[in-house]
């Protein structure tokens, strides 16, 4: 029992995987259903069980807000397109991608409410459980992908997810590079695996392999089938070193799996937090680049409105290191070292976002401003200006920092990290998320908009989801 | 990450492709918008257009003035 024990390995794929492939459904939404004009993200960060706390909250007031889109009234959540989550986050969206509006019956019973940190360390120390942590193949994440398989997914795969919005990423990091590993085909393609016939709940547990606490989730790098090309825009962008890093990085972190299975044949990975802890980035380059599914969709102007709700539940706890005059020990150091870049990076994200919702803003402002000009010269013959897609965007953050009360902030800012809160602290979490969106002068304008107020044109007036 | 812009010209209404991927016609109205870089257009159906592919860097453009990629009817 204990030297055999081995971890699920994922599958070889046998072919380009085409159908039932795990990808951004391509299908046209139905009528009256998810349509691609109104375009929505959302992410979740990690934060262990608050972090899926706040993220529910935010799913419930989504479903309780009513639009009207195109002529169809519906609940804003009808609209969600895509949900990139990070650790505890991903619980919650894993969940509603497996399960959709299941999540407002039990997923308080079935994740929210459990102590899961508990249940795991019972199962750590059952004689047969050790007897198979003894081998090299099996370890603490693998058996907490069993009991979240188990108890929550109810073992369902990513074939599951397929052909279906919202569109969950699930986003872990890979140990070796530090840098994002997300699980969506368009990776898995890389790695010559299929990701349809891979267990939901080990994602997760890549996702949220806290780290020294959880150990890494393991992924074989397969040869890649006969006849699979990598996308061309790959081959392109490594032209871009110098014109565009982030372009050229993007390219060269998907094909270095590709071009180096010789040399990287097992691919480890951890905590998603550690390359993005709060999720955004792979919306980001899915709006950016062409091979991503948000972009190729602006260009052919079936997006009117792109929505992004960023949930933090980043905290701020009163720091101890700082309090004592020895040097930390060599743990807290190594704690310290392992999460210290997962707030930095989050807040240098964010501002990635709000960069990219001015530039359109400032592009349309350029626009109008120069034909304005031209109008006001009375030319015989005016010269006719290019036109831009009228997209508009619009960035939502959901996060304890912006509650008024200093007491409230502080309470929230100061909520541990863990698989388990007390009934109380989920209430609170729950109705905080809520309060936060709802609150949110980004998401009123956005709900202002949607009824069809005008967008604001003063220079002065804050154009983010007007 | 600068936006580029792009405006792919034929004598021929086409569909253009751009790395593989179906972007809209020729001499669409508005300008194509794509991160700085290195892309490769293409035509279809390519019958008669030349030349097949354009490898086009797209740098410094702006929405006056975007790049301009000419495919000719042979």
């Amino acid at each position: 029992m204990s030297g055999c024990a081995h971890y699920r390995v994922n599958d070889a794929l046998d072919g380009p995987a085409l159908v039932g492939a795990y990808r951004f459904p391509e299908a046209s939404p139905a009528p009256g259903g998810n349509t691609d004009s109104l375009f929505v993200c959302l992410t979740f960060s990690g934060g262990g069980t608050r972090a899926a706390a706040l993220a529910y909250g935010v799913m419930e007031e989504l479903e309780a807000t009513r639009i009207t889109w195109r002529g169809a009234a519906k609940p804003l959540l009808a609209e969600v397109d895509c949900i990139s989550s990070v650790s505890g986050g991903s619980f919650t969206a894993a969940y509603y991608g497996l399960f959709g509006d299941r999540l407002f019956k039990d997923f308080r019973q079935r994740f929210l409410d459990r102590n899961i940190q508990g249940e795991l360390a019972e199962r750590l120390f059952n004689p047969v459980t050790l007897g198979r942590l003894a081998s090299p193949y099996f370890s603490r994440s693998d058996l907490a992908a069993e009991l979240y398989g188990r108890t929550i997914f109810d073992g369902q795969t990513f074939s599951a997810l397929a052909g279906r919005r919202p569109y969950v990423i699930l986003n872990a990091t890979d140990l070796a590079t530090g840098r994002r590993f997300e699980f969506t085909q368009e990776q898995f393609d890389v790695i010559g695996s299929d990701l349809s016939r891979y267990p939901v709940a080990r994602a997760v547990a890549a996702s949220s392999a806290f780290p020294l606490l959880l150990t890494p989730i393991s992924l074989r790098n397969h040869p890649a089938p006969r006849g699979w090309q990598p996308p061309s825009e790959y081959r392109s962008a490594l032209n871009d070193f110098h014109n565009n890093r982030r372009r050229w990085t993007w390219a060269r972190s998907r094909l270095d799996y590709h071009e180096q299975k010789v040399a990287r044949p097992w691919i480890h990975l951890g905590d998603g937090g550690m390359a993005d802890n709060i999720g955004l980035r792979p919306v980001e380059a899915a709006y950016r680049f062409l091979s991503g599914f948000i972009r190729p969709r602006i260009i052919r102007e079936q997006v009117d409105r792109f929505v992004v709700i960023a949930v933090n539940a980043r905290t701020d706890p009163q720091e101890q290191i700082s309090r004592q005059e020895g040097p930390p020990g060599a743990l807290a150091v190594a704690y310290k070292a392992s999460t210290i870049a997962m707030d930095n990076y989050s807040f240098d994200t964010i501002q990635l976002m709000k960069d990219v919702e001015r530039e359109g803003y400032r592009n349309r402002r350029y626009l109008a401003d120069c034909q304005e000009k031209i109008d006001a010269a009375e030319c015989r013959k005016p010269p006719t200006l290019p036109k831009i897609a009228p997209l508009w965007t619009c960035l939502v953050e959901v996060e304890f920092e912006a509650l008024p009360d200093k007491d409230e902030r502080e309470h929230f800012l100061n909520l541990p990290t863990t698989f388990k809160l007390e009934p109380k602290d989920v209430d609170d979490l729950i109705a905080v998320g809520k309060r936060l969106l709802r609150e949110s002068p980004a998401f009123q304008r956005l709900l202002k908009a949607l009824a069809g107020a005008p967008p604001p044109t003063g220079p002065q007036e804050d154009p983010n989801c007007g | 990450m600068p936006t580029e812009y792009l405006i792919v010209h034929c004598a021929q209404k086409r569909a253009v492709w751009i790395e593989d991927i179906y972007v809209g016609e020729t001499d669409a109205l508005n300008p194509i918008e794509l991160a700085t870089g290195t892309y490769i257009v293409k035509l279809r159906p390519p019958d008669g257009c030349v030349p097949s592919f354009h490898e086009v860097v797209l740098l410094n453009t702006t929405l006056i003035k975007p790049c301009v990629v000419q495919f000719d009817v042979a």
